[in-house]
């Protein structure tokens, strides 16, 4: 047994409600900058619906993540020497359409432009090229709300083994919303991929990170990644993701996604493994076991002999207590209600999901659909997402684990019910899904309540283990790429860095009104 | 000193001594920079022709131009190839991943100058080593017909010349004058082709270097820590 | 306001076919859809905030745009992402259409605060610029409304204003082809003043009644 902790998240989609101010807050954050701006570390997709880029979870186009061969894990994309054949040309890697063309608009246009036959419009304009762009094509998040035409957005993945046609129609029609990030997975494709190195798991947190000085732009962790959640930079060569803020996360701070999202659906905690049967257990053969083999590869903080082996193996104090406290243990394991975003890519993600209940209240108010006894919480049965859409998002297509995590969200709100409205306990919906009452509350506690020091359970990183010679760290520049800050200028070099000046402000380019022949502006 | 001498027996220790310590400033400096700044994210199915010919063809001529002209003259008579056979090899393999390399290099020319995406957002230095490589790709593929013309009179002095000079060079007593009766179309080739080498650190050539074999021996996962107890 | 009767409908005059015969003359033989039209909030926005910065422009379709059920849009060969003209007697507005199933059959939508002043073009019919959500709407104003507290104070059927009488309208929406989309960049000169004339259709239903 070796321990270690791993960042985790818990996403309780059951209370998304598709805002989008996690992508915000982490693009201001993060990606507010030429080259990436085509890229959301944090994005939330419209379900069902292709996502972005399109189609990534169809690893029969990208070949991202692992499979088996032989018994043994390799990448789904080939053997090493397969990808160094590739190296010339990535015949995996998504090119920016499938994420979309970045773009800004002509705003100056608004302020500058004289007199016109009709108020002026501001129209957009490529950040790749500076050319005008005729029609936006697709976007981040082109999909949301349900947009655009169910042959196109039915090509979601999930549906896979069902009837799908039945859930074009509008009456059958169902929408839950899918933030997603960087999993920071315990078996990352993305740093096996990587030929020259650059991508790492950082030992203490498991916080996955691409060393910018090491990257050498040859691209295959952008292809395998089954998330495509690894980001090309087209302005600086590198490769660029999530680092799940670990500028934050290291002070004991939630990530900047978890800290605003206004729905209180992100948790953050600590998760302790054995990093020696990561092989044993991502190599299972069913791809349905895998869900069980993931919670097997969990530690339970409070074993004894995980208490004995983590403090052998370095694990501070401070992380076992958090490791006890965590609320994606006890979401994930405890009362299984989160579940890993596909399990099948066998890459062992540590970002859970909560699966939405759907009621459809307005039924039930007019006595349409069947109901508990009380007359208000519907039945797992009446819901309209389809558990096998949830399944195959969340458990390789395996129904029981949902079933169970749905059944004991709809006795939380039945005991709760009864015992605010009725004034007595219902005892029996708990037993009937294995839960007791000390559960149940805890479960109301952290999953409806939400509080933020029960959401965000995060030791600060033990800094002191780390710095020799604090002294050595005078003098040295935060987060910023290359000799940025050391030099004496930064546009003073002898190799050639930035590809054109960079405009700061991307969304008042100066708008030139060119003249064509006939005397109209273009 | 006359031309000769400047271009012949000191600009080649002016480009190897800027290729390895501009190369060496810059990988202790500018890591950040140093990288193969692929555009394949803008474009791919040109790519996947024009740079997989190319790469093929420029690694195959550069390894065939290196053990043609650093092995010595006599290793080649003492393996059994005559100096006629090694001109024979020389022309055949040069002309054919020559022609490959100049399909693959136009290709990414056209690319590089015809899409809008990847024009725009090319350096100056993207567009000119890539210029500067198809002149002295194409320098070199118009000296065949000249080296097949010696081949067939049973002359290959010049070939046994360019490749001692080469040496002299390598083993620090240049002499220029080997290369007296050499054709002015070669020694063209030859000055595009030392530049090549004092260009190399300042453009994204630099990812040459970094061929990352030991990819093929490493296991999978990378785990770094930063406490020091572990270290 | 509710004492005066204001929670009733409010009367609106039937369509007079002779200010609506301009749209026939627009749209002619062109494919075209009759539907309701309803102009809720939109998700991410409180009136104009919000909705018309860069970063929001980009996380959804970057300009204006209609829902319209996927069965309507079909019947008239319209994708999802081709530009649309909503019309009536009232104005034009010109979005892109979005296709989705959970618009019901004979409804367009298009969200409040979508401003002209983004990635809208000319319209056609009408050649002015393309126009918002309230072009095709208009109130209908009672003298109660003059007595205080009226306005966004007022209480309405289907709207928190005036009246909704507004909010009940139609449309008619047809496609327009990409070649056909005019960007109205033109400088006003005197000759393109006197040819911007408005057509017959500008003249309102109710200016009839009157005379």
């Amino acid at each position: 047994m070796k321990v270690r902790a791993n960042f985790a998240l818990v996403f309780n989609l059951d209370k998304c409600i598709g805002c989008h101010t996690c992508s915000v807050t982490c693009k201001n954050v993060w990606t507010n900058r030429k080259g990436v701006e085509y890229a959301w570390f944090n994005n939330v997709e419209s379900k069902p619906g292709i996502g972005y880029p399109k189609d990534w979870e169809d690893q029969e186009k990208w070949n991202g993540g692992w499979v088996l061969k032989n018994g043994e894990l390799e990448l789904k994309s080939g053997s090493r020497m397969t990808r160094l054949r590739n190296i010339f040309m990535n015949p995996d890697m998504p090119v920016i359409d499938d994420y979309y063309e970045p773009f800004t608009y002509d705003y100056a246009h608004l302020q500058n432009t004289p007199l016109l036959e009709a108020a002026p419009t501001a129209r957009p304009r490529s950040l790749l090229d500076d050319s005008r762009m005729e029609k936006i094509a697709w976007g981040p998040n082109w999909e949301d709300g349900l947009a655009g035409e169910f042959e196109k957005r039915g090509k979601d993945t999930n549906f896979n083994d069902m009837e799908k046609q039945v859930y074009a129609e509008f009456e059958n029609s169902f929408h839950m919303f899918l933030p997603r990030m960087c999993n920071h997975c315990i078996n990352p494709s993305c740093v096996a991929s990587c030929p020259s190195g650059a991508m790492y798991k950082r030992e203490e947190d498991g916080i996955v990170l691409v060393d910018q000085n090491k990257c050498r732009s040859w691209r295959m962790c952008i292809s395998n990644c089954p998330y495509k959640k690894v980001f090309y930079n087209w302005e600086t060569g590198k490769a660029e993701k999530c680092t799940g803020c670990y500028p934050r996360v290291e002070s004991g701070l939630p990530t900047v996604c978890s800290e605003s999202c206004v729905g209180r659906i992100r948790y953050n905690g600590i998760m302790l493994y054995d990093a020696d049967r990561i092989a044993e257990l991502a190599s299972l053969e069913d791809t349905q076991d895998l869900y069980q083999a993931q919670l097997d590869i969990f530690l339970d903080p409070n074993d004894p002999e995980v208490i004995r082996q983590a403090r052998e193996d370095g694990i501070p104090d401070s992380w076992m207590e958090a490791a006890r406290k965590s609320p994606i243990y006890k979401m994930a394991v405890e009362w299984q209600v989160a579940f890993p975003l596909h399990p099948e890519f066998r890459t062992m993600p540590m970002v859970w999901y909560v699966p939405p209940l759907s009621p459809v209240q307005s039924q039930i108010d007019q006595g349409n659909l069947e109901t508990a006894p009380d007359g208000v919480i519907p039945k797992i049965e009446t819901l309209r997402l389809p558990i096998k859409y949830l399944a195959n998002m969340l458990t390789a297509g395996k129904e029981e684990p949902v079933i169970l995590a749905l059944k004991r969200m709809i006795a939380m709100r039945s005991y709760y019910r009864s015992l605010d409205v009725e004034g007595k306990t219902d005892l029996a919906v708990l037993q009937e899904v294995g839960l007791d009452e000390a559960q149940v509350k805890e479960m109301y506690r952290y999953m409806a309540i939400a509080n933020y020091e029960d959401r965000f359970v995060i030791p600060t990183s033990h800094e002191e283990l780390r710095q020799e010679d604090p002294y050595a760290f005078q003098g040295q520049n935060g987060f910023s790429f290359g000799n940025e800050g050391c030099s004496i200028s930064s546009q003073a070099t002898l190799f050639p860095e930035p590809r054109k000046k960079v405009e700061h402000v991307l969304e008042f380019n100066a708008y030139v009104p060119a003249k064509s022949s006939n005397g109209e502006a273009v | 000193m006359d031309f000769t001498q400047l271009i012949f027996g000191i600009y080649p220790y002016i480009a190897l001594t800027t290729f390895i310590v501009g190369s060496l400033i810059r990988f202790d400096r500018e890591q950040y920079s140093w990288k193969a700044d692929s555009s394949q994210l803008f474009e791919k199915k040109q790519l996947r022709l024009g740079s997989n010919l190319f790469h093929i063809g420029v690694l195959a001529l550069f390894l065939g131009h290196f053990a043609g002209l650093v092995t010595p003259h006599t290793w080649f008579l003492g393996m059994g190839v005559s100096d006629m056979a090694h001109q024979y090899i020389a022309i055949i393999a040069g002309a054919l991943f020559g022609t490959i390399c100049m399909i693959g290099g136009v290709i990414l020319w056209r690319r590089r100058m015809g899409n809008p995406r990847v024009r725009a957002n090319s350096r100056f230095m993207d567009i000119f080593i890539l210029d500067w490589l198809l002149i002295t790709l194409g320098l070199g593929l118009i000296t065949i017909p000249v080296s097949l013309m010696h081949a067939l009179k049973g002359d290959a002095a010049t070939m046994v010349y360019l490749a001692e000079w080469v040496q002299s060079v390598l083993s620090f007593r240049p002499e220029p004058v080997l290369l007296a009766d050499v054709g002015l179309l070669y020694k063209i080739h030859l000055f595009f082709g030392m530049s090549v080498f004092l260009l190399f650190p300042f453009t994204r050539l630099v990812h040459v270097w970094s061929i990352p074999l030991g990819y093929l021996l490493r296991p999978y996962q990378v785990v770094r820590s930063k406490y020091v107890r572990y270290r | 306001m509710r004492d005066f009767g204001e929670g009733l409908c409010t009367y609106r005059p039937p369509v007079d076919l002779q200010a609506t015969h301009g749209i026939e003359e627009i749209i002619k033989d062109k494919p075209h859809l009759v539907l309701n039209w309803i102009t809720p909030h939109s998700k991410w926005g409180i009136h104009s905030t919000y909705n018309d910065n860069l970063r929001m422009l980009t996380l959804f379709r970057g300009g204006p745009g209609v829902w319209v059920s996927e069965k309507d849009a079909r019947s008239i060969g319209l994708e999802d992402g081709d530009w649309v003209e909503a019309l009536n007697t009232n104005g034009a507005t010109m979005a892109r259409v979005i296709v989705s199933q959970r618009i019901p059959e004979g409804m367009a939508m298009m969200y409040h605060a979508q401003e002209k002043h983004i990635n809208t073009p000319g319209s056609n019919s009408y050649g002015k610029r393309g126009g918002i959500l309230n072009s095709v709407t208009r109130v209908t104003v009672k003298p109660t409304h003059m007595i205080g507290g009226y306005a966004q104070l007022s209480y309405g059927f289907n709207y928190y204003g005036t009246v909704g009488s507004q909010r009940d309208e139609f449309v008619v929406l047809h496609k327009i082809e990409d070649k056909d989309i005019d960007w109205l960049q033109r400088p006003l000169t005197p000759e393109r003043e006197a040819a911007l004339n408005p057509p017959e259709i500008h003249q309102a239903p109710y200016a009839h009644e009157d005379e």
